[in-house]
């Protein structure tokens, strides 16, 4: 789209040492490219062969075909575990992106305080994820916690025990990943509300549309492919939310929280079954693959139909 | 069209006549803003009591204020080592990791600038796919490769990991800001006798200070809070990092509640003290690494 313009064409500014001007370029970004070689793309091609055999974290590798993959299709931990994932993916996406889209619209409308808000809004993508999990799971507490102690001020009880009842601490996790990401989506969804002219709000205005119209009619169509973009990335993020899950809960009670990387982890370097584990990781990666085409299958159609 | 003197009278409409539903709107908004802010007072507050004021007083309004447990924190041992070298560490690995990352990072950016249009898409969706990977799917292959040559446990590996996964990152802002650079600056370092990398050096970096503020604070956030690498790439306590050193915080510090909470804030408020001073990098940056 834009970016096609911003772009500088070398083919017309080098004369001379044409070869050199094509090759500069290419020489720069070697070094990006090595690392994204062997820091990014081996390893992942390295988790799919480690996931054709078994391996015990020393030593080599002993292939055996699609063993592991036939006995993660069985096992029921892994089935809880996919279900466990879709929900905290699911409730965060929605959440995040329908109060990031509130917020950076109240931002966008320049509410009394909008300076402040966009500032404090924002900070809890800066704190460290274990630092936000420990403190929220301490705050989730029964009587001493902060939490309780608010509701119990309000008259709600202060003995809630969130964490230990499997019933409700995936809700306490999901609580915590909108937390820290909400910030994130309010502030890439305003920039594409700032670039809607403000002339189009004051027409609208004029012509008696109220707030709720505007958001509806002006602010959502115009940011859609935004939306998209925010919600694909989201989604990676709670697929891959392993810090917030291992510092609140390590997974329990029980399985209860046990995401896809949190279970990973478990297969691998709590029961060093290293094969298995890569197996349950390579399947994460084409789920979250699946889940963001899907999405941005969806985002464009919209785009379209907007126009 | 609107007659001029009208405008004003709409705007002053729109931010004075609010119905019922805007206030409740407007609560709603400060709602959040308190959940928000929570942590942060809460655990200041918290980290100024003793102890058994803590449990008297969960919400650290009541009691004796104190500044030892900031002592208690830093010397503290916690699962193994002490908070300062866990500090000491999550700075070395920042530092390194941001001298590889930003430097490979925005030269990508620059070569993404200037390559020809196809290329440079090319090398953009590249970018974009690397940036969608789930960590997970790198952590088994990275602790075998790190192992191979003896990386586990060191600032060095744990560098170049996180140096690798923040680059496409790095790439894509520092591309937006260099092609916000403009071409008749460059041809004429080209007819001042300059060549491609001086001319990068001497006359596109110090206009661009502003992006490389604004992309390092972000490989800074990222490096700080990262530990689903940290947690298996370094296994001896006294190499780890302050976010993955913490988490063993919670089980050792359960009777000592105040160096608890006094171990979060030294974790938590220098970043966030860079982040208000630097506050207009940060979002920017943001903003910058999303509008293609």
């Amino acid at each position: 789209m834009s970016a096609d313009k911003v772009v500088l064409a070398t083919t017309a500014t080098a004369r001379p040492p044409r070869r050199r001007a094509r090759i500069f370029p290419i020489a720069v970004m070697a070094p990006a490219l090595t690392l994204l070689l062997v820091l990014v793309a081996y390893p992942i091609a390295g988790s799919v062969r480690i996931s054709l055999g078994s391996w015990d974290g020393i030593g080599a590798v002993a292939y055996h075909g699609l063993d592991n993959y036939r006995r993660l299709l069985r096992d029921a931990l892994v089935w809880e575990s996919i279900g466990t994932s879709l929900q905290f993916f699911i409730a965060t996406v929605v959440c995040t992106v329908t109060f990031g889209t509130l917020l950076a619209n109240a931002i966008s409308r320049k509410v009394p305080g909008a300076r402040v808000f966009k500032v404090v809004w924002f900070l809890p993508v800066i704190i460290p994820v274990s630092i936000a999990g420990i403190f929220w799971s301490n705050a989730f507490q029964p009587a001493t916690g902060v939490v309780n102690s608010l509701l119990g001020l309000l008259g709600l009880g202060d003995d809630h025990a969130w964490l230990a009842s499997s019933s409700t601490a995936l809700y306490a996790a999901i609580f915590v990943a909108v937390w820290t990401q909400t910030g994130y989506a309010m502030l890439i969804l305003l920039g594409a509300m700032e670039t809607i002219p403000e002339e189009v709000h004051e027409a609208a205005t004029l012509d008696g549309v109220g707030a709720a119209g505007r958001l509806f009619r002006i602010t959502l169509p115009n940011i859609v492919p935004m939306l998209g973009t925010i919600t694909t990335l989201t989604s990676v993020f709670s697929f891959n939310a392993f810090g917030i899950i291992y510092a609140m809960t390590r997974g329990g009670p029980g399985n209860s929280t046990s995401i896809l990387p949190v279970l990973v982890y478990k297969q691998s370097f709590v029961d060093q079954d290293y094969g298995y584990g890569s197996a349950t990781a390579v399947i994460t990666t084409l789920i979250v693959a699946v889940i963001g085409i899907m999405v941005m299958r969806i985002f464009r159609q919209q785009s379209l139909d907007a126009r | 069209m609107t007659a001029p003197q009208t405008r004003p009278a709409v705007r002053r409409r729109a931010l004075w006549r609010h119905g019922p539903l805007w206030y409740v709107g407007y609560t709603l908004l400060l709602v959040w803003t308190a959940i928000t802010v929570v942590p942060f007072v809460s655990m200041l507050l918290l980290s100024l009591h003793p102890t058994s004021d803590i449990y008297a007083h969960p919400l650290g309004l009541g009691g004796q204020w104190v500044l030892s447990n900031y002592a208690d924190a830093w010397r503290g041992v916690v699962g193994g080592a002490p908070l300062s070298t866990y500090i000491i560490n999550s700075v070395l690995v920042a530092a390194c990791s941001l001298a590889i990352g930003v430097t490979c990072g925005s030269l990508a950016g620059y070569g993404l600038a200037r390559a020809s249009r196809r290329l440079s898409n090319t090398v953009s969706r590249v970018m974009v796919l690397a940036l969608s990977v789930p960590l997970v799917v790198a952590l088994i292959p990275t602790f075998e490769l790190l192992g191979r040559y003896q990386m586990l446990n060191s600032v060095a590996g744990v560098s170049l990991v996180y140096a690798a996964f923040m680059t496409p990152t790095i790439a894509l802002i520092m591309r937006s800001v260099f092609a916000a650079v403009p071409r008749e600056l460059l041809e004429a370092a080209k007819i001042d006798g300059y060549g491609e990398l001086a001319a990068l050096l001497r006359v596109v970096l110090p206009i661009s200070k502003g992006g490389f503020v604004s992309v390092t604070l972000l490989g800074l956030i990222f490096v700080w809070s990262e530990v689903q690498f940290g947690v298996v790439l370094l296994t001896r306590p006294q190499n780890r990092t302050l976010s993955v050193g913490l988490l063993s915080f919670q089980g050792q510090f359960v009777s000592d509640q105040g160096a608890f909470f006094a171990g979060l804030v030294i974790a938590t408020f220098p970043i966030v003290i860079l982040f208000l001073i630097f506050q207009r990098y940060v979002t920017s940056g943001i903003t910058l690494g999303a509008l293609k």
